[in-house]
């Protein structure tokens, strides 16, 4: 059968294009049929992260990064990325960079949030965490592989210098070790020869704990008297305190009539009638005083008695 | 004579842009010659399919031993062969290669077409028939050239990748696992676009520079072969000159 041009023409055109967009998916590790969500993040250094690298969940592939810019703006960079639309993120999800930039094997970890939170909406920001402990490990290793070593042959020269001493007859280390093994003798003979008297004196101590003993026993029946002593001044102070309290209510009451003005101290205390009349009486006397004194005759003219004068 | 020396390639440059832009002023008479386009597809795309195929299956092939080859060392991850070859194969050989064969294939083809067309009077009797031979002629075969060229880039890039992953995979250089693994790691969405851009290059620079060859042919049968050889070195020359811009100003 004759195909037309056109047909062939149009045919080669559909087959390249679909070759060119399944094959850009491909290579961008993206599902080649499904539809898939687009997110961006914004991190401080996307280094040797680069479009196409892979964005992971759980360590598995589920999109990819599309594009990577410096955004001024917010003076990060910002990172687009595409993830399969089964993949639902929801709030909480959070996205890492992770790999080591010096083998070129850089990826996206994206870490979903709880599945019962709502879903960060299409085009949104997922936010990022700084997570690269193996490659701080990995640009930290040399100094510390440094450090171990010069350790290392440190340690290696000290025990040289042990073995060194150890193996010479008359070194220090080797005297020391002599003398400290004679001491040790020493100290054993010294302790055999006064194993008796340590036994005496063990002797003593218990005979002397035994008397502490027994004197506690017999002091027991004085402490009890003395106990029954301090008990009854007790209760005698006791009583005393309940007569002093009942006491005290009763001069409350007094003090309260008198307050109150009833009775004669009430009166005495709360009516100044009583303070006036003495006031007046003291007032009269005191002028007949006087008078008495400049006139005695007016007095004492009935006495007859005094008539001599 | 220093003088034409000179203004000659300048000259040749002015007739070439004159002759591109009546051929755009008669674009919208491509739909009176429909037929005739359809044709130019079928001849400039659909018959080169197989031999840009094959073209691309080899370099591929080709290129991920050679990588194979040069990479041997304990440090470097096979995976790196397929990180190398599916960008070269994507940026530079699919559509360079392609602009090579096509140059000979299609330049050389347009460049004797209208070259016998011209010095057997036939492009006169057109005119005199009161046809555009440029609207008739030209733009039916730049148009085809310029639609079907990315079609001929995926083939060869297509088929290029496939041929490497083959040879990776059968030859016990890497796993197909591997060479795509490598390949996804260092893929940039931009990079198939770049190629494609390029496609579109190469095809307008081939047919266009063919059809000024062979519409401006003169001296009988000499001529034409004179011009079917010039359009051939020239369009890849321009090829090469193209590919560099490009290179240089986009990326």
């Amino acid at each position: 059968m004759k195909y037309s041009d056109e047909l062939k023409v149009g045919l080669a055109l559909v087959v390249a294009a679909l070759v060119f967009v399944l094959g850009l998916r491909y290579f961008q590790d993206l599902p080649l049929f499904e539809t898939t969500d687009s997110y961006y993040t914004l991190v401080e250094n996307a280094a040797g992260l680069s479009a196409g690298s892979a964005v992971r969940v759980s360590g598995v592939p589920v999109g990819a990064v599309r594009r990577i810019r410096y955004a001024p703006e917010e003076r990060q960079v910002r990172v687009d990325f595409y993830v399969e639309k089964a993949v639902d993120i929801t709030e909480g999800s959070h996205v890492a960079i992770t790999g080591l930039s010096q083998l070129g094997d850089v990826k996206m970890d994206l870490t979903l949030g709880p599945p019962e939170n709502e879903l960060i909406a299409q085009g949104q920001l997922v936010p990022s965490r700084e997570e690269d402990l193996f490659g701080d490990l990995a640009e930290r290793a040399p100094t510390l592989f440094n450090r171990a070593d010069t350790v290392l042959v440190g340690l290696d020269r000290v025990l040289g210098g042990v073995s060194r001493q150890l193996d010479e007859p008359d070194s220090d280390l080797r005297r020391t070790l002599q003398s400290v093994e004679a001491t040790s003798s020493t100290v054993s003979r010294v302790l055999d020869a006064e194993q008796q008297r340590l036994a005496a004196t063990l002797d003593s101590v218990a005979m002397l704990s035994a008397s502490l003993t027994r004197l506690s026993e017999s002091g027991e029946e004085n402490l009890d008297t003395t106990m029954a002593d301090v008990r009854q001044l007790i209760e005698r102070l006791d009583r005393n305190l309940d007569s002093v309290e009942s006491s005290t209510d009763r001069l409350d009451a007094i003090l309260t009539k008198v307050e109150n003005g009833e009775g004669t101290l009430g009166l005495l205390v709360n009516d100044p009638a009583l303070y006036h009349q003495m006031d007046s009486t003291l007032t009269n006397v005191n002028r007949l005083l006087e008078d008495f004194q400049q006139n005695p005759r007016r007095y004492l003219q009935e006495l007859k008695l005094i008539e001599i004068f | 004579m220093l003088e034409r020396r000179i203004l000659a390639p300048i000259e040749a440059l002015g007739q070439y842009v004159l002759l591109l832009t009546k051929a755009f002023q008669s674009l919208s008479e491509v739909r009176v010659y429909r037929k005739n386009l359809f044709k130019q597809m079928v001849a400039i795309g659909i018959e080169s399919i197989p031999i840009v195929a094959l073209a691309g299956l080899f370099s591929g092939a080709v290129l991920t031993v050679q990588t194979a080859y040069q990479l041997e060392s304990p440090f470097i991850p096979q995976s790196i062969i397929g990180s190398i070859v599916v960008p070269s194969m994507v940026l530079e050989l699919g559509a360079v290669v392609t602009g090579f064969i096509l140059a000979g294939r299609v330049g050389a083809r347009i460049a004797a077409e209208l070259g016998t067309m011209r010095v057997t009077e036939q492009i006169d009797a057109l005119e005199a028939m009161g046809l555009n031979s440029i609207g008739y002629l030209i733009v039916p075969r730049v148009l085809a050239g310029v639609f079907m060229f990315p079609v001929l880039y995926i083939t060869a890039t297509g088929v290029g990748i496939g041929g490497g992953l083959g040879v990776a995979h059968y030859g016990d250089f890497l796993s197909a696992g591997e060479f795509v693994a490598g390949a996804r790691q260092f893929f940039s969405p931009f990079d198939p676009i770049f190629g494609l851009l390029k496609a579109f290059v190469f095809g307008f620079i081939i047919t266009s520079v063919a059809c000024y060859k062979g519409y401006y042919t003169g001296g009988g049968a000499e001529g034409v072969g004179r011009s079917t050889t010039e359009a051939a070195v020239l369009s890849c020359v321009y090829i090469l000159f193209a590919n560099l811009a490009l290179a240089v100003l986009i990326l």
